[in-house]
């Protein structure tokens, strides 16, 4: 059985971890330590130190695996390893946290740089607050157009359907 | 003169004909190798081969892939052939065993060097901490990350392309280069090496059923 794999990343709080729980279908392996940082330790109680691991089988001839990164840039190593042969990157950003806009900026000049894949920018928690858009986005991070920028809810099913789709398309225009 | 189909006539048969006849002349041969088409002469005198060409190349390296011609036609024209330098000492059934023995090696790297006209890059992690290459091995990787093919490269350095993909194998094996794609030799253009079309459409039919 042949696998592929699609990454996602995106900084420390973005919804990484509960986007692969949504839609993988074995039990996500995480790799999930309690935070000791009382920066951190406000926004939540544990974090992805090395990787989450998600699946979905396609048939008896292929599988694929989506690696969660972890979010912090001291992690960064990660980064690397799990990029490694993917098909593309999902870079999950929190809509509602400004704070979160500039290491995702940086997190998305990594893999711009590291990779040849195909990257698209998922916004987390696009319905559920006060979020911004995409054209301020695009400005704020600097996202070219060949980068598709779309709204998310990591919690939801059909939401994640709709980015992982997104990205299989833009994979696919590549191929053309 | 004698002139046929490889089909009806193998190339085996025709050398081993040549060679116990103990004839001179040129063995006219045109037809798809692994790599693509290719065309050339093999020069006999007295049954032993004195030397071969291709539009690309000469001697050992032309005759290895002009041995590898599986379909194509053939011409013998007995000609004196003294005139033709001796580039080859071999005999007809070491080259023989020379060019199965390329094919088979080539059979086992394509696996990981997808094709003649296959482009790499060079990988910057995972790169082992001490690595010895001999200087062929250096020649082929300075091509090889300047972006030539692996068909290019053997072009430039006289080398069979068995050859130089079974190096680029080695090399892509140590973690040293990674193949990205392929390169079309008409237009120059290079398609990125790709998952397959039929994969990603087979995910999308699942997500969607999710």
């Amino acid at each position: 059985m042949k696998h592929y794999k699609i990454v996602v990343t995106g900084p420390f709080a973005a919804g990484k971890t509960t986007f692969i729980k949504t839609i993988t279908e074995i039990s996500p392996i995480s790799t999930e330590a309690k935070i000791t940082s009382e920066e951190e330790a406000s926004v939540k109680d544990s974090t992805t130190v090395a990787m989450d691991f998600g699946r979905i089988t396609v048939d008896e001839d292929y599988v694929l695996h989506i690696f969660g990164t972890p979010g912090q840039f001291r992690f960064n190593y990660m980064w690397s390893i799990l990029s490694k042969d993917a098909l593309g990157v999902i870079l999950l950003v929190d809509s509602g946290d400004r704070d979160m806009f500039d290491e995702a900026k940086d997190m998305l000049n990594f893999f711009r740089v590291k990779t040849d894949v195909p990257i698209i920018i998922a916004l987390n928690h696009f319905n559920e607050k006060e979020h911004i858009s995409e054209e301020e986005l695009r400005k704020i991070m600097n996202v070219p157009d060949s980068i598709p920028v779309i709204g998310c809810d990591a919690t939801s099913k059909e939401s994640v359907k709709a980015v992982l789709l997104k990205l299989l398309e833009l994979i696919l225009q590549e191929q053309e | 003169m004698l002139e046929g189909s490889l089909r009806d006539f193998s190339l085996d048969d025709l050398l081993q004909m040549i060679a116990l006849g103990g004839k001179t002349g040129e063995l006219h041969l045109e037809g798809i190798t692994p790599f693509g088409k290719k065309k050339g002469i093999i020069y006999f005198e007295n049954g032993e081969v004195r030397d071969a060409e291709t539009e690309e190349s000469r001697g050992e390296v032309a005759i290895v892939e002009l041995l590898n011609i599986k379909e194509g036609s053939f011409k013998f024209v007995p000609n004196d052939t003294m005139h033709v330098k001796r580039s080859i000492t071999k005999s007809v059934p070491d080259l023989v065993l020379l060019a199965t023995s390329k094919l088979d090696e080539w059979n086992r790297v394509k696996v990981k060097v997808g094709s003649p006209d296959s482009v790499f890059k060079m990988v910057t992690d995972d790169v082992p901490e001490e690595i010895h290459l001999s200087q062929t091995d250096w020649k082929v990787l300075m091509l090889l990350q300047r972006g030539l093919t692996v068909r290019e490269a053997a072009l430039k350095l006289n080398m069979t392309v068995f050859d130089v993909a079974k190096i680029a194998y080695g090399l892509t094996a140590l973690k040293i280069i990674k193949e990205v794609g392929e390169k079309n030799p008409e237009t120059q253009e290079v398609k990125k090496k790709a998952p397959p079309r039929n994969f990603i459409l087979r995910l999308i039919d699942r997500i969607k059923g999710l």
